[in-house]
């Protein structure tokens, strides 16, 4: 940390702009999807064709009740939309229908994780709906912009938090955990690639100490944590000089430079934007019952937070073991459901941590071998929650089950743990009797050792129990041949 | 003929639809060079449609309430394939991708979609002289305008071309021009009658209604295209009782003439039509009241206050005609050049004042003076309206202060165009339901032998009241007189 940043504190508000999973446009019923070729999701309506209307998506509305309930916010009890009126060629009506006085949530608050193990409070000044604008694309090399209205009319939630930040890597973690929150709760994919996870930052310094704010300056579009925690660095190393200079700052909008690591005012004439908001006389104002807010508080998900709390003290998992699993709802979903499949099954030996670690490693690293999602996988909770029972009832190694049986369920959907260990001559030998005899061959081939045993050796059992494993070919029971081996062997000398 | 005898003939099979869109066709060719009705005709579309509805009447389906009836529609009504002008050069050559609900409606109960009609820019305008191609004429003197903005849909009709047109109202555009054209012109409760593919002007203030030789036939039309559509959020759920339910007589129905509608302003030989036409009413067995002056006190405001609110909403709706996704384009310059040669450089004189109206009384800073207060009044005007209703069933009186006035009369003066809707803007402000009859034609004055309109206003959702009393007045009236260029061919 440089001495500069003893002098002046930064203050960090954020916007996040959050595209909402619905299926289809917040005002048509064209699909809401990323990656489809140019123009080919629009209709005369979100083309802004003269004399269409809208008419309200009310799975967006449901979606930002979800937000407004995960973020603590308070909900109005109607939905009330205005016209933001702009020009711009991505804006196919030169306006766009946004909630300008009365947003939907309001005065809520959330608490995220710092990097340091502490928690942090923030407040939500608001959470509003508002329509998402097309792409411009300037193509290389030519001498004009292309407009793609596919994303034109995509329902977003602007969410705007208090100045309460005070550093860039503050603002990250906060980031990292609103992004988990809403993903958790289904309120967006919050794919940053794909732009559904967009952030403002607001940034000013003020002299350690001083209550008062100084000018902020915004930068805008960031779509990576990274550029947000270096758009700020960058920020704060600019606002320095210039109050280290002696001058102002100017508030301005601003971009971010990731290649020179820099940020800039934008070059749009700097004008006072009047946006002229008014209600939208398209919309009447749409009530918002209080049985809807309650149906969808009854099907909030567990949030992020307390799963990793009910994973720590109710399961007993490591903390560390918990924050993996909870760092991605897919994970965390199939270790559920992998462990209810073997409480169901009544395995008594299932244990958490042990089927943690098959999601985490086993079924993660096939995940990654062949670049599918982990529900995309053949390999589904209840396949992997009989592989682990397979190994529990100690049929296979789980060397063998970890490695060659897994890549087999995942090529194979039809094949079970049984057939693949039977294919492959897996099986383990675990009855007495055939496991006696080759132990008793194996003692009399080594007396040497034996007698070096129980002598006071102990250590050798581990030499003994690899000789036993190697004369079965591998397939000999370990935990069945050690019991065996202390059996037949006695107890050392004193 | 009208529209219901020929909906009636073509149901019992005993009319062609093909026959009555060829006479539509000839009276069109006779009579539009006359009143220039029409921005744009299909004939052949006309035809295609009429032989449409006449298969389904030989495949013995039931062709519709308005089977074979030829219609037209105002240029801003979207029809799918056909021409989208909204009278405005933004719009030359656009074709609308879609059909109106209202389009939807008309065509399922058989109407034949018969041309474009002549308007005011966007709307904005009394006279069709705003038009961004050519202003229409007054089928009873071609030197006098249609009235406006649905001029283009007024003169069609009271040239005798087809019987029933659409046109659209945000403050008077629809009932002023059907009283200088001499026809009956019935503006919805705002709410009624969808407004999904009608090009936006004042979105709170806008909706659709027929225009009609007849009020039998506005009722006709009227009951096809009321309804809630899911497209329309503005549109009010709920049963509509058919415009033919409320007998029609006026037998003890209370009807108010506020002394605010007898304005000073008013031409007296319209009042004295008015007055004849009141007291037809009350003969009828109407019980006819003037509510003295102040039952109205804030109608008085009504013209600024709808060129604010409309002006406002105008400046929003019409963001969208920026030349980038359609419509012609310059493209000189840089983007600021583009928009300014394109919407300076496209749209008329009257809509750029309103869009600078418009964007002035929303701008910050002004917009609590200017657009809340005007929001305001409007409030208080719709409940000064409420109040009379607890007394009255109606409330009567003239429609237009003037008659057809005479082409470039009222051009150079945007003020004196305005005071048109003076009597027509009130019920606009409020959503109320209004029609416009045919009550005679002025004896003298500088109106000497044109029509007069006798506007009626009533309760929110009760359409079918007003035009029941509309239509009870034409029985008590009688035949109304029809200009010449009407009789030169049945």
């Amino acid at each position: 940390m440089s001495d500069v940043a003893i002098r002046y504190e930064p203050v960090i508000g954020l916007e996040v702009h959050v595209q909402l999973a619905t299926r289809t446009k917040m005002f048509c019923r064209c699909e809401a999807r990323f990656g489809a070729p140019p123009n080919t999701l629009i209709c005369p309506v979100c083309s802004g064709q003269p004399g269409t209307l809208p008419a309200f998506n009310g799975r967006a509305l449901d979606l930002g009740i979800t937000a407004g309930l995960a973020l603590g916010c308070a909900l109005d009890h109607e939905v009330k939309f205005d016209r933001k009126n702009y020009f711009y060629p991505d804006l196919p009506k030169g306006y766009q229908v946004s909630q300008f006085d009365r947003p939907l949530c309001h005065d809520g608050s959330f608490t995220f994780d710092r990097a340091d193990g502490t928690t942090k409070t923030v407040t939500i000044i608001r959470a509003h709906l508002e329509e998402d604008s097309g792409k411009i694309i300037h193509p290389e090399g030519m001498e004009l912009s292309l407009v793609d209205l596919n994303r034109a009319g995509t329902p977003l939630l602007e969410i705007v938090t208090a100045p309460d930040l005070r550093s860039s890597a503050e603002a990250r973690d906060f980031l990292q955990d609103l992004r988990q929150t809403l993903r958790y709760a289904g309120v967006s994919d919050c794919d940053m690639e794909k732009g559904s996870f967009r952030c403002d930052v607001n940034l000013s310094l003020r002299p350690v100490g001083q209550e008062a704010f100084g000018t902020r300056t915004e930068t805008k579009n960031l779509n990576s944590f990274r550029f947000v925690e270096q758009a700020l660095e960058a920020e704060i190393l600019r606002q320095t000089a210039i109050l280290e200079a002696g001058d102002d700052i100017v508030q301005c909008t601003l971009t971010f430079d990731p290649e020179r690591q820099v940020t800039r005012p934008t070059r749009v004439k700097e004008e006072l934007h009047d946006y002229r908001y008014f209600p939208e006389p398209d919309l009447p104002l749409f009530a918002v019952a209080p049985e809807r807010v309650e149906a969808r508080r009854r099907k909030m998900p567990e949030a992020p937070v307390a799963r990793q709390q009910r994973y720590r003290n109710a399961l007993g998992l490591k903390a560390e073991v918990a924050e993996d699993l909870i760092a991605d709802r897919d994970i965390s979903d199939t270790f559920e459901a992998t462990l209810a499949c073997l409480v169901a099954a009544d395995d008594t030996e299932a244990s958490p941590a042990a089927t943690a670690s098959w999601v985490l490693n086993d079924l993660r690293r096939i995940a990654n071998e062949r670049h599918l999602k982990l529900t995309e996988l053949a390999v589904t909770p209840q396949r992997l929650g009989a592989l682990i029972a397979f190994v529990n009832a100690g049929k296979v190694s789980r060397q063998a089950a970890r490695t060659t049986i897994l890549d087999a369920l995942q090529d194979d959907p039809e094949a079970t743990p049984a057939s693949v260990a039977a294919e492959h001559d897996l099986l383990q030998v675990s009855d007495t009797a055939s496991l006696g005899t080759i132990i008793d061959e194996v003692l009399i081939a080594e007396a040497d050792m034996v007698q070096r045993y129980r002598a006071g050796k102990t250590g050798l059992l581990n030499a003994l129990l690899g000789s036993v494993m190697k004369a079965s070919a591998g397939k000999a029971n370990p935990n069945e041949v050690r019991k065996l081996l202390g059996e037949k062997l006695g107890p050392p000398a004193a | 003929m009208s529209a219901a005898d020929i909906a009636s003939r073509v149901r019992a099979g005993e009319l062609d639809p093909i026959v009555v869109t060829e006479k539509a066709l000839a009276r069109f060719e006779e009579r539009n060079p006359v009143v220039h009705a029409y921005l744009d005709l299909d004939r052949e579309d006309a035809l295609q449609r009429a032989a449409a509805v006449s298969e389904r009447v030989s495949r013995g389906e039931d062709p519709g309430q308005l089977a074979g009836v030829p219609i037209s529609l105002k240029d801003n009504i979207a029809v799918a394939g056909a021409t989208l002008t909204a009278g405005s050069r933004i719009l030359q050559g656009y074709r609308s991708p879609y059909d109106a609900h209202v389009t939807e409606r008309l065509v399922a109960e058989g109407a034949v979609l018969f041309g474009r009609t002549n308007l005011d820019e966007f709307a904005m305008g009394a006279s069709t002289e705003n038009s961004g191609f050519a202003p229409s004429r007054n089928p009873w003197d071609r030197k006098r305008v249609p009235g406006g903005s649905s001029g283009g849909s007024a003169a069609a009709v009271g040239a005798g071309i087809v019987p029933v047109a659409l046109g659209s109202e945000t403050g008077g555009s629809i009932r002023q021009p059907a009283a200088l054209c001499g026809v009956t012109g019935f503006k919805p409760t705002y709410g009624s009658v969808s407004r999904r593919g009608l090009v936006a002007f004042g979105s709170s203030l806008d909706q659709i209604g027929p225009l009609a030789a007849t009020a039998e036939d506005a009722a006709l039309v009227f009951d096809v295209i009321t309804g809630h559509d899911p497209g329309d959020a503005t549109t009010t759920t709920g049963k509509r009782p058919s415009a033919f339910l409320a007998p029609t007589s006026v037998e003890g129905l209370r009807i108010g003439i506020p002394e605010e509608f007898l304005d000073p302003s008013v031409d007296p030989h319209i009042l004295a039509q008015v007055d004849q036409a009141t007291d037809l009413l009350s003969e009828a067995g109407a019980i006819t009241k003037v509510v003295p002056a102040g039952g109205l006190a804030h109608a008085n405001l009504s013209i600024p206050v709808y060129y604010l609110v409309s002006s406002s909403e105008a400046c929003s709706n019409l963001a969208r005609f920026d030349g980038m996704r359609y419509g012609p384009r310059h493209d000189d310059g840089d983007l600021l050049d583009a928009y300014l040669a394109t919407r300076a450089g496209h749209f008329g004189a009257e809509v750029q004042r309103r869009i600078l109206l418009g964007t002035f009384a929303l701008s910050a800073g002004y917009y609590d003076a200017w657009y809340k207060k005007a929001l305001q009044v409007r409030r208080l005007v719709s409940d000064e309206f409420t109040t009379l209703f607890k007394e009255y069933d109606l409330l009567a009186g003239p429609t237009s202060p003037v008659g057809a006035f005479k082409l470039g009369e009222r051009t150079d003066d945007p003020y004196a165009m305005y005071l048109c809707d003076l009597l027509t803007a009130p019920a606009c402000l409020g959503g109320f339901p209004s029609v416009s009859v045919p009550c005679g034609l002025a004896r003298k004055g500088p109106y000497k032998g044109l029509p007069v309109g006798l506007q009626l206003v009533g309760r929110p959702g009760e359409d079918h009241v007003v035009l029941a009393a509309a239509r009870a007045f034409e029985a008590i009236r009688g035949e109304p007189e029809r200009p010449v260029v009407y009789s030169a061919a049945e």
